[in-house]
């Protein structure tokens, strides 16, 4: 009996086992690893969702601007003009690139399209009346709109 | 049956524990640094896209309050409460909300108008930079402009 | 000195300690661990706020630009008037609702499609352009946008 108790004594098992540290740092390293995936993953979709939109204001402001420009080359050619068939004004706007203009009985209208990347357009219409434009669109359209662009209308409850 | 662990001295297997605990804190630490790198990276990509959602959209306020009064000095004042004089050019500081700080400029807003060749129209150039780095490297920028009629006043050219 | 007495003393004195380190081990990683899923509750909820209210202000503002006539019906009402349809973009139950009806009916700010999440929305006309604002989870965003106002 005493034997087997002196064995016991001298085996005791002091403090922790051999493996335990091991599994928790495997355990706490997956944890760990896991979660930087996930915040990483999160991260990177933010900052991609954010750059395509700013790269898309840049975009616009820059397709916004080619529009006004085109906008200050027509009003430069109509303004110094009183007659809208005049045949040199209207030579000089089939010049223009990608303007189209439409005589009409009380004035011009002049329609044009400026890219804003490969999908949209800003459309713009103006109408030249009395020595005056007036700005009948200026709006941005898909690339491949029609005009009886299919929505889901609101038929009621 | 003894199994090999508890037949080793009580000695022996402290030092066992020691040396595992010593393995594991080596690999422990190394893991850490790349997983807390990765966590950095995160935290700095979560705050650029706060900064670069602000900065567009602090930068399409202002191309729009631009192109509907075709001024600068309005649009600062629009935008930011700044009473600014006739030039052609603003420096706005702003903090991480693009909000206006004189006090602590976490960015740079500057904003540049140019008479364009086309007579009446003036281009606005917007770019943000850090206000914290000397080297002033572009964070975000955007053309616009405003087109005033040099002849004649029309209703609705902010469109 | 170095009689069993002293032994069981060292060696109850080398299993404390290592008990010791494992416990600040185990609360190094519990701490660690912690740490580490407040900050990608951070990283994710700040991506979650950003997305709802920027993309609120967003999406009204390109609805904005590509409609025919915009009217500001209330500090939380937008009207967009185009060929054939009328939008309306409203703020209720936390939420930015939209809903389309067809040209000539009398539309109303009930029902609709719920868009985004937002716990405020403010549409108001300055400087001949509409201001949008957006607020989520403390997240606010403003943006302008010229429209054929009415």
């Amino acid at each position: 009996m005493d034997g087997k108790a002196d064995g016991r004594k001298n085996s005791r098992p002091a403090g922790i086992g051999t493996g335990y540290l091991s599994l928790m740092m495997i355990f706490v390293t997956l944890c760990l690893t896991a979660l930087a995936a996930l915040s990483f993953s999160a991260a990177r979709n933010e900052k991609k969702f954010s750059a395509r939109s700013a790269d898309y204001t840049a975009e616009y402001y820059a397709a916004d601007l080619e529009a006004k420009r085109t906008l200050a080359e027509i009003d430069s050619i109509v303004s110094g003009c009183s007659d809208y068939r005049d045949f040199m004004m209207l030579a000089e706007l089939d010049e223009v690139s990608g303007a189209e203009y439409e005589i009409l009985h009380d004035g011009l209208a002049v329609s044009w399209k400026t890219p804003i990347n490969d999908r949209q357009n800003i459309l713009c219409r103006i109408k030249f009346s009395a020595g005056e434009f007036e700005i009948l669109s200026w709006r941005t359209v898909s690339s491949g709109e029609t005009e009886e662009a299919p929505l889901g209308v609101w038929l009621g409850e | 049956m003894k199994s090999p662990i508890k037949s080793v001295p009580a000695g022996g297997r402290l030092n066992l524990f020691f040396m595992e605990m010593i393995i594991v804190l080596l690999f422990f630490g190394i893991a850490s640094a790349v997983i807390l790198n990765a966590f950095a990276a995160s935290d700095r990509l979560s705050r650029e896209s706060g900064w670069l959602e602000r900065m567009s959209f602090c930068a399409q306020s202002a191309a729009e309050v631009f192109s509907a009064t075709g001024s600068l000095s309005e649009t600062a004042e629009e935008l930011f409460g700044l009473t600014v004089s006739d030039s052609d050019e603003v420096v706005v500081p702003l903090d991480e909300g693009c909000v206006y700080s004189p006090e602590s400029a976490a960015l740079l807003m500057t904003m540049t108008v140019s008479e364009d060749k086309t007579e009446g129209l003036m281009e606005m150039h917007i770019v943000f930079t850090d206000g914290n780095d000397e080297s002033g490297e572009t964070l975000y920028e955007v053309r616009s402009g405003a087109y005033l009629p040099p002849k004649r006043a029309v209703n609705g050219i902010g469109r | 000195m170095n009689g069993p007495g002293s032994k069981r003393l060292a060696e109850t004195v080398s299993s404390a300690a290592s008990m010791t380190l494992f416990l600040i081990f185990s609360m190094c990683c519990l701490i660690i661990i912690t740490v580490a899923a407040s900050a990608y509750g951070r990283i994710s909820g700040n991506y979650d706020n950003t997305f709802n209210s920027a993309a609120a202000v967003r999406y009204i503002t390109n609805k904005i630009r590509a409609s025919g006539e915009t009217e500001v019906i209330s500090e939380s009402e937008l009207l967009l008037r185009d060929d054939g349809y009328v939008t309306v973009i409203y703020h209720s139950e936390g939420a930015v609702w939209e809903r389309l009806y067809p040209e000539g009916e009398s539309p109303v700010a009930s029902g609709g499609e719920r868009m985004f999440s937002a716990e405020k929305l403010l549409i108001e006309e300055s400087e001949g352009a509409v201001r949008v604002t957006a607020e989520d989870g403390g997240s606010s965003f403003t943006a302008y946008c010229r429209g054929s106002l009415s």
